[in-house]
């Protein structure tokens, strides 16, 4: 690999690996498989299944790399939204239903979990957990059943037993307090 | 969305968390994707709360010790039924993993250090002709492993596989008008065959019901002795569509079967060939339906 590709920006990898440069996707995969391999097990609860999505989004990446629009935001923000949206997929289509009551008795007794766990290792673990600390613990049990349950947020209510309006503003309430207290914490490597 | 009163902006506004994180229904989801064409602010808040999910989502993980090694492998190793090998070429690469490539992934975690080895990951070998031939296996393989994994469907190796063979088939050569219409009809999937080494892209649109233009075919004339094959594959093996000529029309009609996943096209002899043995001269993912 060229010193210039580990110094290349995210989007200037992207750009290089629309030139079918095989070095670039190795680097976007050195920058963001853990964190895309992380999300989806953590979703699926099923590294196998995991594995095979880390597979499929920098496949993708490689096949289609005009999908991605770097002033839309970052490279990893892409591929984990992939990642999630991938991930729920699998869980809402291939779930049985007995599968998804447990799973939802799980959750439920997770809820009260605290989700600063996820974030342990991140460089800006710190300031993303001073973060998750002003958030009230209703807005992050809303996010965490939401993002890492796989759950709509019709289905976060009915767990919480709160009325859908409330946890549909608590999600978004809660990512917000977030981002202000986050300020410029950037999501790419 | 339950109630019949119109939808109002802060009714999408209030979902746009929910949306960040998939957690809406399906027609919820549409609803919002389709205000978001429209409206920078909303999309800049949906952008905003992915990056934020991006913050949450990552618990410090590495990717497990050899899945990019797999990833490679099923760029390099499974064309499907073209067995991309240049005329004179040795063997494929050895076995994936074979080489004790080092995986990528080892230094992931933030901001860990970047891997000292030079060329890790990156392709084998550095003879300039291998490096196109890799690209040309990604091309199909990407697709084929993208199908793969959507459809779950096993791609064999295709050696053993009688390809459907209409290799003696020519295609008509429609108007571009055809084309035209064909890119209108809802379901319609528009396919971009890129170029594998040089040139430029030839464009391609299937009509659900199978029928396929190739438009914008601006391939460089070949000898007479030679001509354009396109291919198709499909769940059960790599199929012609039929040859293109040596100086390819503008606009060119195909039928194409169910399930394909990639369209490509290669240099032949005259009169065509049941398998190819050539690197695609172009070739891109058709996507699922």
């Amino acid at each position: 690999m060229t010193a210039s590709l580990l110094d290349a920006s995210d989007g200037a990898l992207v750009v290089a690996i629309g030139r079918w440069r095989e070095d670039a996707l190795a680097e976007a995969y050195r920058r963001h498989a853990g964190a895309v391999f992380g999300l989806a097990r953590r979703v699926l609860n099923d590294p196998t299944r995991a594995e095979e999505i880390v597979q499929e989004v920098f496949l993708r990446l490689w096949n289609e790399p005009d999908r991605f629009d770097p002033e839309r935001g970052s490279l990893r923000s892409y591929l984990l939204a992939q990642t999630h949206g991938r991930a729920v997929d699998l869980l809402r289509s291939e779930t049985s239903r007995r599968d998804r009551e447990q799973r939802e008795a799980r959750s439920a007794a997770e809820a009260g979990y605290d989700i600063e766990h996820e974030v342990w290792d991140l460089a800006v673990a710190d300031r993303v957990k001073e973060a998750l600390a002003t958030l009230p613990e209703d807005e992050r049990q809303a996010i965490h059943l939401a993002y890492f349950g796989g759950h709509t947020y019709r289905e976060v209510a009915a767990l919480l037993n709160a009325p859908e309006g409330t946890v549909k503003s608590r999600i978004r309430v809660g990512l917000k307090r977030m981002r202000s207290e986050l300020g410029d914490v950037g999501v790419g490597a | 969305m339950s109630d019949s009163r119109p939808v109002t902006h802060e009714d999408i506004q209030a979902l746009l968390g929910a949306y960040a994180l998939d957690a809406v229904a399906p027609d919820e989801a549409e609803l919002v994707a389709r205000h978001l064409e429209v409206c920078p602010r909303c999309r800049a808040e949906v952008q905003e709360h992915r990056e934020v999910a991006g913050l949450l989502g990552y618990a410090g993980q590495e990717a497990p010790a050899g899945l990019w090694d797999r990833i490679t492998a099923s760029m390099q190793e499974a064309p499907p039924a073209l067995r991309l090998q240049r005329v004179g070429d040795d063997a494929f690469p050895s076995a994936p993993g074979s080489e004790g490539a080092a995986a990528p992934g080892r230094a992931a975690g933030g901001v860990a250090a970047r891997p000292q080895g030079a060329g890790a990951g990156g392709p084998r070998g550095g003879a300039r002709y291998q490096t196109l031939r890799v690209r040309a296996l990604a091309a199909l393989a990407v697709a084929a492993a993208v199908a793969v994994a959507v459809l779950g469907v096993q791609v064999a190796r295709l050696d053993h596989r009688t390809s459907t063979i209409s290799h003696e088939v020519s295609l008509g050569t429609p108007s571009m008008s055809a084309v035209t219409q064909a890119l209108s009809v809802p379901g319609a999937r528009k396919v971009i065959l890129r170029p594998v080494a040089d040139g430029q892209t030839v464009n391609a649109v299937i009509l659900p019901g199978g029928q396929g233009y190739l438009y914008d075919a601006k391939l460089s004339a070949l000898p007479s002795s030679q001509t354009y094959q396109l291919w198709g594959v499909t769940e059960s093996g790599t199929v012609s569509y039929g040859l293109l000529g040596s100086t390819p029309a503008q606009v060119v009609g195909f039928r194409a079967g169910a399930g394909i996943s990639a369209l490509a096209i290669t240099a032949e002899v005259a009169g065509g060939v049941e398998r190819s043995t050539h690197a695609p001269v172009a070739a891109g993912a058709v996507p699922a339906v």
